[in-house]
Order: structure tokens, then C-alpha cells, then sequence
């Protein structure tokens, strides 16, 4: 049986510092798996080359036995990997469910020409569309802001409405990165939830995730990165007792490094909480100019 | 990658090709250097004026009408016997002051350069007459009929085209003959349009009519919905514009769908049979000043019309063509006279003796008889009314300001 | 009263064009950030291609007549329906044409400098512009050329005419047009997540290259129109007839918030009004200041409201 997702010898260096270095690793259809690690390990970077971002300088990621590098991040999406984003990313002006009916376009057909002219067909896929992000707002249970400004959402909320807006893709594989992050334990406890029912539903779930609670309450399968490099993986059990892990994070007991890792993540929550309330268009434009140059110049 | 490089050398290259295409091409022919082996002498002219911004219509005029004087002289007897050759240099000036004022000292570096036609817009001419006379090279502008531009004490400097405060002043008269009291007076705020519009405000309020407002505008402008409104409610007998043709015939237009009545008048800028296949039937009835007698009426200009529209392929023939080719043909008369008395016009002593020449000249040109006054003015003073009939410029009357 | 009607309809049908145009601008900088300033080429160029379509379906001496198509000419010219269709035509043509060149345009000269620091394309932007006047005076005229006067023309009162009328009720429909495409369809949606984000909207499966292509059609298919409706209304096009206009366009779009649609059909409508009642209400003599007082509500506007009438605000950003 092929792997949902396989990395073979993944790397990624920038400048002298590799990012990615020889990863292997798999995830099966079904599973649930968490890649933790402290920060600056490169699990975000893991992220960005399995949805297209960056290309890997060695090694290759496969997706449904396919490899995925050098294609592009929206023919990717349409391959059936989602994501979602550490610093959330949605597209602030528009609705909650606008949000979620551009994740629905790739699923669709018709072309730019018979939306122009607003042919009947096109009017009943777009109705189609509608209906279609209506139920995906449903499942992350955000019905009632639908017509909201995604900026002028809860910050809990805006967390669900990426989830849904990922979802909306029909993915295969849906990738959070760090979906609990700046959630109340309320929040938090529901976010679990929504996590089992995204599986039930038949697709395959990645995580990163800072926050031990969610790791090991969820995930099948764990596996951990620090400077680059895959140092264990196992089921949470076996994590929670492994070495190199404990050594990671600083030679600290398994206790321990849950309890820091949860006053670590608040205070994390609190700077990009922050953040986040200034408004996203500088960001968007920040990011634009500089995380994304990588694969815009790749475009060219 | 590849192909983002390979995109960028092609569109630069792609624009290189088009921007030398601007300024390639047409010279007129002729070899370098004074004299050849055969004994044929060189003496490059220049062609001064808007070739791809500013007035580039009127421009284009003027260095077509350069261009086949040159030619027909080259061809001629007297050039061949006199063992001359003449080569035109074109300068773009783009209708700008400081354009007019390097593309003068481009041109003035070529030492076998005698004399310059040029340059077209008066705000273009008058700072580079002054770079022209420094280094002793004659210059008539066909088109730049601002009176100052004589009016500077610099030798050398000469028009063929008659200046707007015998223009302003005839179209006040003219106006005025024809019972037309009130005027409105609008102007472009060009040296030229903002001058004979002066000139004719002048003279209509001397000789008893009522200006009853001055208004300006710009050159570029196209809109005039809201002037026409405007003056169409103060009802005026006739709308005096100082501006090109390409200004004027909208203007004309939107006067007409305001609901006026009320002729337009203009200066020689006006003067084009594109006024009217632009204006269409709005400009039936609307008047223009020209300087000299009708064109029509001279056998050497029907000659120069014909050979005109079948060099260049046109269907009509540009007023300051006309211009351009008599500036082109005076330097040219006068080099032949001078090269024969002294061998070497581009001498210290041949180019004083040129600048006399052209100031002795008198021969029968195709815009009239082609002479100057002391200050290198055209005595040719006679100026003509026509007005849109049919579609087309009828002569109405002329008016000879010389005699007055 | 009958004056200031008449002002109003004079500053309306401006109003209309520069609207269509400012949306060009409005349209790229939403979703490139940049000011596309061979826009008003685009505008020139529409003219043209309007003029030359034009010419082929309605002159004895151009085109169809010589094809053999006498007939369908005489169809065309001769009869209301004809008329109609014609006009349809022309505008579709044109369109079309003007559109696949402002998204060969953007392929060739913008898209390899889309990570290059601002300035290049910017300066990428006025190359094309210095071009495409270039191209249209050397392989085209330098001259003015008429416009075909074949719209009839019907004058109302109150300095209304047939095509004042046609002029303000086509741009308004394609206002309405462009602002239901953006709002309500899937490529407007594509178009707006884009310009919000463009790294999430691609990992959203929008390709951007194509919802990039498809703002450099609609851009400059409906600065075309916009040129179509000028030299039909000022009887002639030059190859620098984009320049006023162009300049005005990009005021109107940043009076009414550049980045944001509804903003430059406001804005265009706004400023063609200003200069329409500053000529019918400045004292006689002093219309040339009609652009002094437009530039001033714009600069009193920018005050106030430094995004625009209708753009984000600036200042609460920081």
C-alpha cells in the first residue's frame, strides 16, 4: 500500500543552515500524526515543502506515490493537500464565507469566461458552491458568523474558519499548523473533537502542535524534529519516554517538558494574539515580499 | 528561470528596436565631410522640431516639407552645376525648451551644418535662436510666430511664417468687417495660442467690439463640455481660440452640441483640413487667419503640392510644409551664392556672408514672395481669411497689413 | 437651473470615462500593489482598435465593402438594428483585442520583475507606455484621426444628446457588470482572496497567474471601451490622447481609494463632476482653474481620509 505522504531524504538548506535536513518519514491514510519539536526546528519549513513553497535541494516528497516537488502550490492544493497557518492567513475582507467558497473553487469548472457573463450554469455552481461552504461552516460550527468579515471574527473562530476553508478543498491530506495555538482550554477541548471528526470523515491529519495536551490526545503517531533532523518517532507512549527527546528539550523529564511547553505556547499565544489584532493587510503584503518570494520567482 | 531572463532580453530588446525606429530613417542622402573626391561639397541642414511628443502633427509638417526641399534642390540644375549637395539631420525637440536647447547644440556640433528649418512651437524657438546665432548658424523657423523671437538683436535668426500680432489684429478686423461684435476669447496657454489670442483681444476692443470674457485652457485638454455650456449662455457673435488645430476642432464640436451658434475663429495653427475631417459638420462656418495669399492661387505652389502628396503618399498637404520648404529653399539659395563666391560656406567669413544672403533674399516661393525685414521677419505680410464651406477651406478675402 | 442640468449632464458622461478608466488602475494595484501607468495607453490603444473596427464594418472605402461584404455593410449603417448590432460588435471586438494585449502586456513585461523590488516594474510600466505611444505615431500617424461620426446623434433638452445617454447608460451597466463579477463570482472571489493574500490564496488552489491574466483583460478591455466612448465624443484619437485622461483616471482612483472598486466608479463620477460645475461656477475668466479645485478636494479628501473616500484608512492601521 502507498503512503498518503512519504518523505524520502528530505532536505532544505538556506545558505549554510539546512532548514529540512535527510528526513524520512510517512503518514498513512487515516492516521493522525503530530510533528512536534521545539521552535526554529523546521517543522513550519516541513510544511512549506510538502504544499509547494519551497522546493527540497535534496531528497523528494511524495504525495499519493507522486512526487510533489517542482509542482506548483495551487496545482498541489488540487492534488489534495490543504493547510492551514501558523500565523493565520485569511483573507481578512471578504466573509467567513467567502473564505470558505474560494477553497471550494478548485473543485469546480467552470471558466473565467462564463463567470463574466454569468451563464446559467455557472449560476447554478456557484449556487452549488454556496451550499457546499454553508456545510463546511456547519462542521466547524460557525453558521452563525457566516456573513461576518473574517477580520471582525473571534480569534477561536478565525483558527475553525482556516479549517473549514481547508477543508473546502476536498483534501486528501489536511495539514494544521498549530491549530490550538492562542485557544482556551474550552476551545482547545473542542478542537479535539473537530480534529476526530475531520478523520472520520475520511482525511488523513498532519499537525504540528506545540501544545502536549492536543499531541497526545490525538495522535496515532508522533514524530519529533529538532535542528532539522528527525530525531524519534513512535506512538505517544513511546515518545513521552524517549531519550533524544528529552534531551531536546533540555534534558527536562517528559512532566516537565509538557508543563513548559504549555506556559511556552501562552506566552507565544499572547505575542501573536497580538499581532494579530493589528490588521492583516501589512502582513499579507510582508509575507508577499518576503516568505513567498522563494516560489513567486519560481512562477516567473 | 530560463525563461524569465530570456523574457526580459527580448522585451529589451524589442523596445531598443522600436525606440531607434523613432529616430532612424529619412536623412536625406549625401555623404560626409565637406568635399568628396568628384568635387561635390556637402552642407548638412537641419530640421529642428516635435517628431514624437508635442505638436508631432504640425512637426511631422515641417520636416516632410524640409525633406522634399532638399530633395527637389539636390535634384536640381543649379545644385549639380554648382557642385553642392545638401543632407538633412533631423532634431527631435518633443515641442520642450530644454529639448529645443540640446537638440540645438547636437545639431551646431556637426561643423558642416549651415542652417537650421526650425523650430516649430515659439516657446522652443526663442532659447535655442540663441545657441543658433552663437555659433553663426542662420535659422527660420516656418511655424514659431511669436514676434519676440525676432525681437532678441540675434543675427541669424529668420521666419518665413507671419507673426500673431499681424494674425491677432487681422482676425479682429476681419471679425469686425463682418458685423461679429461680442467675442469670447479663449486661448491654450501655449506662447503661441496665449499670444495671438492677446493680439486679437487687443485689436477687437481697439476698433470697437466687446470682449466679453478671456478664458484659458491647455493644450492636452480634449474636454470642453462644461467651457462650451458656459460660454454658449453668454450667447457671443464669435469664439476666438488661440491653439492648434487638434485642440480647436473638439472645442468646435462640443460648441456645437452645447447649441451655439457662434463661429469659431482661429489663427494658422487651425489652418488644417484635419480641423475639419475631425470636427465633421460642427465646423461649418468657422473661420481661420493664414499668412500670405491662397496657396491656390500660385503656379509654383500647385507644383509643390503635387510632388508633396506623392513623395510622402498623403492625401493633403500640411500648412507649415509649406513653411519648411520655402525656410529650406532660402538657406539653400543663399549657401549656392555663397559657396560660388568663396568656395567654403562653413567658414568663419562664408557664414557671415550666408546670413547676409538670406537676409538679401527674394524669389517667388510657394507660401508668396520670400523676403525679410531688417529684424528677419518675412515681409510677406498679406494675410488671408478662410472659412469651412462644404467641408472644405473657401478663401474668403485677404488683407495686406504691410500696406498699412 | 437649465445651466446647472446641463453642467451636471456635461460632468456625468465625463464622469462615466473616467470611471471606466480608473477601474484599470484600481483593478492592478488591488492585486499587484503596483500603478500600472502604461494604463492609459491601454486606453489609446482601445481607441484605435475601436477606430479600426469601426472603419472595417461601417466605411464603403475600408474593409467588409472590399471583402464583398457590401451588403451586410449597408445592413450595419443603414438600419436601427444594424446600428445596434454594430455598435455591439465593435465594443466586443475591441474589448476582447485591447484586453489579450494588456495580458500579453503583463506576461512580458511585468510578470518576470513580480519579486523584483517595486520600482521595476513600475519603471517596467512606463517603458510600455513610452512604447506604445512609439508604435501607434510611427506604424499608425502622428496626426489626429476622425472618429467615424456614425452614432446618431439626437439632441434633447437640457444639453442632453443620444450619445451622452449611450455613453453614461453603458458605463454604468458595465460597472454594475464588473462590480457583480467581483462580488459575486468565483473569479471575483479568486481575484479578492488573491489581493488579500497571494501566498494562502495559491495554497488555496487559486492559480494566480491566470486571476492576474484575467485583471489585466478586464483592465484594459474596459479602458478600451472608455477610449471608444472618447473618440466618439471628441471626434478625434492622437497617440497621446491617454494622457489627460490617464492623470485624471488615477486621481479619481485614488480620490475614491485606490485598491477599491466601488471607490474609482465613485471617484470617477466625483471628479467629472467637479471639473463639470468648477467651469460652470468659477467666475468667467477662470475656468482654466477648473483642475486647480479638483485637485484640491482631492488633497482635502486625502486629509481627512488618507485611504480614499472608500479605501481602508491608513492611519488606523498603525
Amino acid at each position: 500500500m502507498t503512503h498518503v505522504m512519504e518523505a524520502k531524504n528530505a532536505t532544505i538548506q538556506f545558505g549554510g543552515l539546512k532548514a529540512v535536513d535527510s528526513v524520512d518519514m510517512y503518514i498513512d491514510e487515516g492516521e493522525i500524526v503530530a510533528l512536534i519539536g521545539p521552535n526554529g526546528a523546521g517543522k513550519t519549513t516541513f510544511f512549506n515543502l510538502l504544499t509547494g513553497i519551497y522546493e527540497p535541494t535534496d531528497g523528494d516528497v511524495f504525495f499519493d506515490g507522486v512526487s510533489v516537488v517542482g509542482e506548483k502550490p495551487h496545482v498541489i492544493a488540487k492534488r489534495g493537500i490543504s493547510r492551514t497557518f501558523q500565523n493565520i492567513r485569511l483573507f481578512g475582507a471578504l466573509t467567513a464565507l467567502e473564505n470558505v467558497m474560494v477553497g471550494r473553487h478548485l473543485r469546480t469548472s467552470a471558466g473565467a469566461l462564463a463567470a463574466m457573463f454569468r451563464l446559467p450554469a455557472q449560476r447554478r455552481e456557484e449556487q452549488m458552491i454556496q451550499i457546499d461552504a454553508e456545510r463546511w461552516l456547519e462542521f466547524v460550527g460557525l453558521s452563525h458568523l457566516a456573513n461576518e468579515v473574517a477580520n471582525n471574527l473571534p480569534y477561536g473562530a478565525q483558527r475553525r474558519l482556516e479549517i473549514a476553508r481547508a477543508l473546502a478543498t476536498d483534501p486528501k491530506l489536511i495539514c494544521l499548523d498549530e491549530p490550538a495555538a492562542g485557544m482556551n482550554p474550552h476551545e482547545t477541548e473542542e478542537l479535539n473533537k473537530l480534529i476526530g471528526r475531520i478523520r472520520d470523515l475520511g482525511v488523513t491529519v498532519f499537525l504540528i502542535e506545540h501544545d502536549m495536551k492536543v499531541v497526545m490526545e490525538i495522535a496515532e503517531r508522533i514524530y519529533v524534529l529538532d535542528f532539522g533532523k528527525l530525531i524519534a518517532q513512535g506512538t505517544p507512549d513511546e515518545i513521552q519516554h524517549d531519550p533524544a527527546v528529552i534531551e531536546a528539550y533540555l534534558g527536562l523529564g517528559a512532566e516537565a517538558l509538557m508543563a513548559r511547553n504549555l506556559d511556552e505556547t501562552k506566552t507565544e499565544q499572547a505575542l501573536e494574539f497580538a499581532e494579530e489584532q493589528a490588521p492583516l493587510m501589512t502582513e499579507a503584503d510582508e509575507a508577499a515580499e518576503g516568505e513567498w518570494e522563494v516560489f513567486d520567482g519560481e512562477n516567473a | 528561470m530560463k525563461f524569465k531572463t530570456l523574457a526580459i532580453v527580448l522585451f529589451v530588446a524589442f523596445l531598443a528596436i522600436a525606440l531607434v525606429g523613432c529616430n532612424g530613417g529619412d536623412a536625406g542622402g549625401g555623404d560626409d565631410g565637406t568635399t568628396t573626391a568628384t568635387g561635390v561639397t556637402t552642407y548638412t541642414i537641419g530640421v529642428a522640431a516635435p517628431i514624437t511628443q508635442g505638436s508631432v502633427a504640425q512637426g511631422m509638417d515641417i520636416k516632410r516639407g524640409a525633406q522634399l526641399a532638399i530633395e527637389t534642390m539636390n535634384e536640381s540644375e543649379e545644385a549639380k552645376a554648382a557642385g553642392v549637395q545638401f543632407k538633412m539631420v533631423e532634431g527631435d525637440d518633443m515641442s520642450d525648451d530644454k529639448t529645443a536647447v540640446t537638440v540645438a547644440n547636437t545639431l551646431i556640433s556637426d561643423r558642416n551644418l549651415i542652417g537650421v528649418v526650425g523650430h516649430y512651437n515659439s516657446r522652443c524657438s526663442i532659447p535655442a535662436s540663441a545657441v543658433y546665432s552663437e555659433a553663426n548658424v542662420v535659422m527660420i523657423s516656418p511655424g514659431s510666430t511669436n514676434p519676440d523671437l525676432t525681437l532678441q538683436g540675434l543675427s541669424g535668426v529668420f521666419r518665413t511664417c507671419a507673426t500673431d500680432d499681424l494674425q491677432g489684429p487681422a482676425g479682429a478686423l476681419f471679425a469686425l468687417d463682418m458685423g461679429l461684435k461680442k467675442a469670447i476669447v479663449i486661448d491654450d496657454s501655449d506662447t503661441y495660442g496665449e499670444g495671438i489670442a492677446d493680439f486679437f483681444y487687443e485689436a477687437f476692443e481697439d476698433n470697437g467690439g466687446t470682449v466679453l470674457f478671456r478664458e484659458k485652457t491647455q493644450v492636452a485638454e480634449r474636454d470642453f463640455t462644461a467651457l462650451a455650456t458656459k460660454i454658449t449662455a453668454e450667447n457671443p457673435d464669435i469664439v476666438f481660440f488661440g491653439g492648434g488645430f487638434e485642440t480647436i476642432a473638439p472645442f468646435s464640436k462640443q460648441m456645437h452640441d452645447a447649441g451655439s451658434s457662434a463661429p469659431i475663429m482661429g489663427g494658422d495653427a487651425m489652418a488644417e483640413q484635419d480641423y475639419i475631417d475631425i470636427g465633421g459638420s460642427s465646423v461649418e462656418g468657422d473661420y481661420v487667419t493664414n499668412v500670405g495669399a491662397p496657396v491656390e492661387g500660385l503656379p509654383a505652389a500647385q507644383d509643390f503640392v503635387a510632388a508633396y502628396k506623392a513623395r510622402f503618399n498623403l492625401d493633403s498637404v500640411g500648412n507649415f510644409a509649406s513653411y519648411a520648404y520655402d525656410a529650406a529653399f532660402a538657406i539653400m539659395k543663399a549657401a549656392l551664392i555663397v559657396h560660388e563666391e568663396t568656395g567654403d560656406v562653413t567658414t568663419p567669413a562664408g557664414r557671415d556672408a550666408l546670413i547676409a544672403e538670406v537676409e538679401k533674399s527674394n524669389f517667388e516661393g510657394v507660401t508668396g514672395t520670400i523676403s525679410f525685414n531688417e529684424n528677419g521677419d518675412t515681409n510677406n505680410k498679406v494675410i488671408s481669411l478662410y472659412k469651412v464651406v462644404d467641408q472644405a477651406w473657401e478663401f474668403v478675402e485677404s488683407m495686406d497689413l504691410g500696406a498699412k | 437651473m437649465g445651466i446647472l442640468i446641463q453642467q451636471i449632464v456635461n460632468g456625468v458622461t465625463l464622469g462615466g470615462m473616467y470611471a471606466l478608466i480608473a477601474l484599470g488602475y484600481t483593478l492592478v494595484y488591488g492585486i499587484l500593489l503596483m500603478i500600472n501607468f502604461a494604463h492609459a495607453e491601454m486606453f489609446m490603444v482601445g481607441a484605435y482598435i475601436g477606430l479600426f473596427t469601426l472603419k472595417f464594418l461601417s466605411d464603403p472605402a475600408w474593409g467588409m465593402a472590399r471583402l464583398g461584404l457590401g451588403p451586410v455593410q449597408e445592413f450595419f449603417t443603414g438600419s436601427v438594428l444594424g446600428l445596434i448590432i454594430m455598435f455591439i460588435i465593435v465594443f466586443i471586438v475591441t474589448g476582447a483585442l485591447t484586453g489579450l494585449l494588456g495580458v500579453l502586456i503583463e506576461r512580458v513585461a511585468y510578470r518576470p520583475l513580480r519579486n523584483a523590488p517595486r520600482l521595476a516594474p513600475l519603471i517596467s510600466a512606463i517603458g510600455v507606455s513610452i512604447f506604445l505611444q512609439n508604435a501607434v505615431l510611427l506604424w499608425i500617424d502622428s496626426k489626429p484621426i476622425p472618429f467615424p461620426d456614425i452614432f446618431p446623434i439626437v439632441t434633447l433638452p437640457y444639453g442632453l444628446n443620444s450619445l451622452k445617454i449611450f455613453i453614461v447608460v453603458t458605463s454604468i451597466v458595465l460597472l454594475l457588470g464588473l462590480d457583480t463579477l467581483v462580488s459575486r463570482t468565483k473569479i471575483g472571489k479568486a481575484m479578492r482572496a488573491t489581493s488579500q493574500d497571494r501566498g494562502a490564496a495559491q495554497l488555496m488552489g487559486i492559480n494566480i497567474n491566470s486571476v492576474i491574466a484575467a485583471t489585466f483583460f478586464i483592465g484594459p478591455a474596459l479602458g478600451a471601451v472608455a477610449g471608444i466612448f472618447y473618440g466618439m465624443y471628441y471626434g478625434a484619437v492622437i497617440f497621446n490622447m491617454g494622457f489627460f485622461p490617464g492623470i485624471k483616471a488615477f486621481t479619481a482612483a485614488v480620490l475614491g481609494g485606490i485598491g477599491n472598486l466601488r471607490g474609482a466608479m465613485l471617484g470617477g463620477f466625483m471628479l467629472g463632476m467637479i471639473e463639470a460645475l468648477a467651469v460652470g461656477f468659477l467666475p468667467a475668466g477662470y475656468s482654466g482653474y477648473k483642475d486647480v479645485v479638483a485637485f484640491l478636494v482631492l488633497i482635502i479628501v486625502l486629509i481627512f481620509r488618507p485611504g480614499g473616500l472608500l479605501g481602508e484608512s491608513v492611519v488606523e492601521k498603525v
